[in-house]
């Protein structure tokens, strides 16, 4: 025998060793089925408004195919995962005598993914695993996916909601399956809990840093084990991944965190997000929110990518929610703002909201504000102590009369989102509150109109004085828009943040957007970079908005935020900002803890406070509390002084939760804390970006070969085209 | 002869690949509070270098059935803190040795890895302590 045979010998019979050893169904990787792929490059149509008016910039925007819903280059998803977003719905909205058309927080989108580039092949439409297993329809097609069922049980005690969510996941195929499922949690919420459940059986997700979470996941999945993970894309955007599901059988995973409830000129919002959006990516981007296809999913290029139901098709998955709130005070109004509710008062303190049967489909924000009576919200520092050590946050309202000197002139740009995803509905609500806002102009005013999509133009070169005649010439540009094209924003961000300012002048920009991008940090630090003496007010418009953006731009922006749902009036939502900015926000708020032994609080800056919305510190302390803290700040006129009370109440560890997920959002804005977020979040068991939770039943390997990747696709939001944005 | 000895090395590769192999492992662990009612309990559990901890499931007896709770600060240096507490009302409490819950590890290696098992605490709805025993065994798939 040679040398070359005898190495042969050993490396075959080694290999023959080793794959006794290997795990039954471990050496099939490469037969994964996959969903189908085939990027389609999105065509990007003409900027809006390009050839229209008197505009004369253009702002230098790339053209056609300089970015993508779907994203281009060919990257393949990170870890191997490919993404698909899922949900449908309907709507109604029950309004009592709500007239506030703002909101604020929360985030709203749900996704899933599934699946590793390199072992998908294509595969036809409805071509999933064991296609004998799936059930279609024809006229409107239910197609058979992963996540049957969402479940959301939230408590809001005060101002924080502990809210649970369950997912279950099951496998119609006839095959072994492994989900993949994105999806949309507020931008704040501190997810701090995961059991994964396998009938009666709970198994606790263990919080790991990301990259080993992920490397366990793979080897329990390679292996046959059933496990799931959860990691966090974005601040709101999550993927829930659980691998080997057996024909017929159910997993669960149940997952709970905390967020504080959004309050703006006297209401309470809890929001319960739905569905990710279809976000575009400018090209050259490999780490955004990548769109696709149901059934040619993998190919946006992006790090995450959602998966959209065709128009027809169903996805069987349905959505139960039910909100308990205790106020502490007499609830004097409540309102669902998106759904069909049932809704119980236990108590004058009490209600309780149940979604209604008939109004299920998960394809836009659920919305449900509250009214405490008139004069009993005051600001306040609710604290928690453990062998943690001590925790705190303060809500700090705004008082009723902090200001009452006469407007000042203002430089008013608005800036207005013409991309294909607005087109329709949220294009027609966003004109008709740029219309209210031109038509409450001063004649000392001035302004501007900056439209954009692949590109940008404006009405004028410079800022226009706020005249008749120029008002009316602004009424027709704007008639003129239409909605179509990629969402370039950055473009938009410059034109209203790139001219001179008017020292006269107040420069406030009037941002209004769906926030579908995938490149939210690069905006946001182009807005810190630009911002000079301006202010931003976001404005979001739309079922399903991109909140951890919106949201983001006002914190960045020095401004507030507020949300344009589909069934509200513009006009009233536009009054109250005009009203908001008329008022002199309180500057330079500063804090005497009186004693008080605080650290790591946060914000680090303290961000004006605006006529009808509070701020919220939160921060640790030691030691003995005091009875309560003083605050001053700058009302326009002079000082202004209030005190705060301290409360010492029942045990509440939401609080550490927190102010943890506080310090991760801060941290995150600076780069290259990666450690301190780390660190932060495996000591408190938070999800973040750095972190994930794994969970493996390693009690029994299932049968079979490695199951194939199935993304949980899910509908466009509601008053979304999908013709306009996933681009079939 | 070098037939042979290919054999041999390519058995001992094998042994070596093997070793090198990640691979799970469910353990049971039981506590027997020796007849008084189990109410509560705080266990410390360390793996030999390379253990990891993968999941926690709760126990067989309702009262524990729930995946109980770990310290995860503690966890970051793979060791894990973890406890539940019943109350009695779904069941009676477990006076007889019961399975309190279920580790899933990933460890590499064919052997049964080594665990140290500290029973810090197990105690009765009144707080009174219990001499209790733990034991830990490995589920057999």
């Amino acid at each position: 025998m040679s040398n070359l045979h005898a190495i042969a010998a050993v490396v075959a019979v080694a290999c023959l060793a080793a794959c006794t050893q290997t795990p039954k169904n471990a050496t099939h990787q490469d037969v994964t089925i996959g969903i189908g792929i085939s990027a389609r490059a999105w065509n990007a149509p003409v900027p809006p408004g390009t050839a229209r008016g008197d505009r004369s910039a253009s702002f230098g925007a790339e053209r056609a195919g300089s970015g993508r819903y779907s994203h281009g280059a060919g990257t393949p998803p990170r870890n191997d995962l490919y993404r698909a977003a899922h949900s449908s719905f309907d709507l109604s909205a029950e309004r009592s005598s709500f007239s506030q058309a703002g909101s604020f927080y929360s985030s709203s989108e749900e996704l899933w993914i599934i699946s590793r580039p390199t072992r998908i092949a294509r595969v036809e439409d409805d071509q999933y695993p064991g296609t004998g297993g799936m059930v279609t329809r024809r006229g409107e097609k239910e197609i058979p996916l992963p996540l049957r069922h969402t479940d959301v049980k939230a408590k809001v005690t005060g101002y924080i909601a502990t809210v649970e969510v369950t997912q279950q996941f099951h496998n119609p195929y006839d095959s072994k399956i492994e989900a993949v499922y994105v999806f949309p949690l507020p931008e704040n919420s501190a997810v701090n809990e995961f059991v994964m459940m396998i009938g009666a059986r709970q198994i606790r997700g263990i919080i790991r840093e990301r990259e080993e979470a992920e490397k366990i996941y793979e080897e329990a999945r390679s292996q046959g084990y059933t496990a799931s993970l959860m990691t966090q894309e974005r601040p709101n955007i999550f993927t829930q991944s659980v691998a080997n599901i057996e024909p017929g059988k159910q997993i669960d995973v149940n997952i709970k965190y905390y967020n504080t409830l959004a309050y703006m000129d006297g209401w309470f919002e809890f929001v319960f997000p739905m569905v990710v959006g279809p976000r575009f990516n400018p090209a050259g981007s490999t780490q955004g929110v990548g769109v696709a296809a149901r059934g040619e999913d993998g190919n946006s290029g992006q790090a995450t990518e959602v998966s959209y139901l065709r128009p027809g098709d169903r996805n069987g998955h349905d959505i139960a929610v039910r909100v308990e709130v205790a106020a502490g005070v007499n609830i004097e109004e409540f309102a669902s703002m998106t759904h069909r509710v049932d809704t119980e008062r236990p108590s004058p303190d009490r209600l309780v909201a149940t979604l209604k049967r008939s109004d299920r489909v998960p394809n836009r924000d659920f919305v449900l504000r509250y009214r405490v009576t008139g004069e009993e919200i005051k600001s306040g520092i609710l604290t928690h102590s453990d062998e943690r050590g001590g925790f705190f946050t303060m809500m700090l309202y705004p008082p009723r009369n902090f200001g009452a000197m006469p407007r000042q002139a203002m430089e008013m740009v608005f800036v207005l989102d013409c991309s294909g995803s607005m087109n329709g509905r949220p294009l027609a609500q966003a004109k008709e509150a740029v219309r209210a806002g031109l038509k409450l102009l001063q004649p000392n005013d001035s302004f501007q109109l900056i439209n954009f999509s692949m590109s940008a133009a404006q009405l004028g070169s410079r800022p226009l004085e706020a005249t008749r005649e120029n008002i009316r010439k602004a009424l027709r540009y704007l008639d003129e828009l239409n909605a179509e094209g990629g969402t370039m924003m950055i473009e938009g961000i410059k034109g209203a943040l790139d001219f001179p300012h008017d020292s006269r002048r107040l420069r406030f920009v009037c941002f209004l957007t769906d926030g579908y991008i995938g490149n939210e940090t690069e905006i946001l630090d182009t807005i810190e970079k630009k911002l000079g003496g301006a202010r931003i007010f976001s404005f979001g418009v739309g079922s399903s908005v991109n909140r951890y953006l919106m949201d983001g731009m006002a914190r960045v922006g020095r401004g507030a935020v507020a949300y344009l749902l589909p069934q509200t009036d513009a006009a009233p939502l536009m009054r109250d900002f005009f009203e908001r900015i008329s008022h002199p926000a309180l500057t330079d708020v500063k804090i005497d803890w009186a004693g008080f032994e605080v650290s790591d609080v946060y914000p680090k800056r303290f961000p004006d406070v605006f006529s009808g919305r509070p701020i919220l510190i939160t921060g640790r302390y030691k030691g003995d509390l005091p009875s309560g803290v003083r605050i001053t700040a700058n009302n326009g006129e002079g000082k202004l002084q209030m005190t705060v009370p301290v409360y010492e109440g029942a045990a509440n560890p939401a609080l550490a939760s927190i102010w943890a997920r506080q310090k991760i959002a801060e941290l995150s804005l600076a780069r290259s804390r990666e450690r301190e977020i780390k660190k932060t979040a495996l000591d408190y068991s938070l999800l973040s970006q750095f972190t994930a939770f794994v969970a493996v039943d390693s009690s029994r390997r299932t049968r079979g070969a490695e199951g194939t990747t199935v993304p949980m696709a899910v509908p466009v939001p509601k008053g979304v085209k999908y013709e306009t944005t996933v681009s079939d | 002869m070098k037939a042979r000895i290919s054999i041999f090395i390519a058995m001992l590769m094998a042994q070596v690949f093997a070793m090198g192999q990640t691979r799970f492992l469910a353990v049971d662990v039981f506590i027997d509070p020796q007849g008084e009612p189990l109410a509560a309990y705080q266990i410390e559990i360390t793996g030999e270098p390379g253990v990891k901890f993968v999941g926690v499931e709760g126990g067989n007896h309702p009262e524990f059935r729930k995946a109980p709770f770990y310290d995860p600060k503690a966890l970051q240096g793979e060791r894990l803190i973890v406890g539940a507490f019943a109350t009695g009302k779904t069941a009676p409490l477990p006076t007889m040795a019961t399975r309190v819950m279920t580790l899933h590890l990933q460890f590499r290696g064919t052997h049964f890895p080594k665990l140290q098992t500290n029973l810090k605490v197990a105690a009765t709805l009144d707080s009174k302590r219990i001499d209790a025993e733990i034991k830990v065994t490995e589920r057999k798939q």
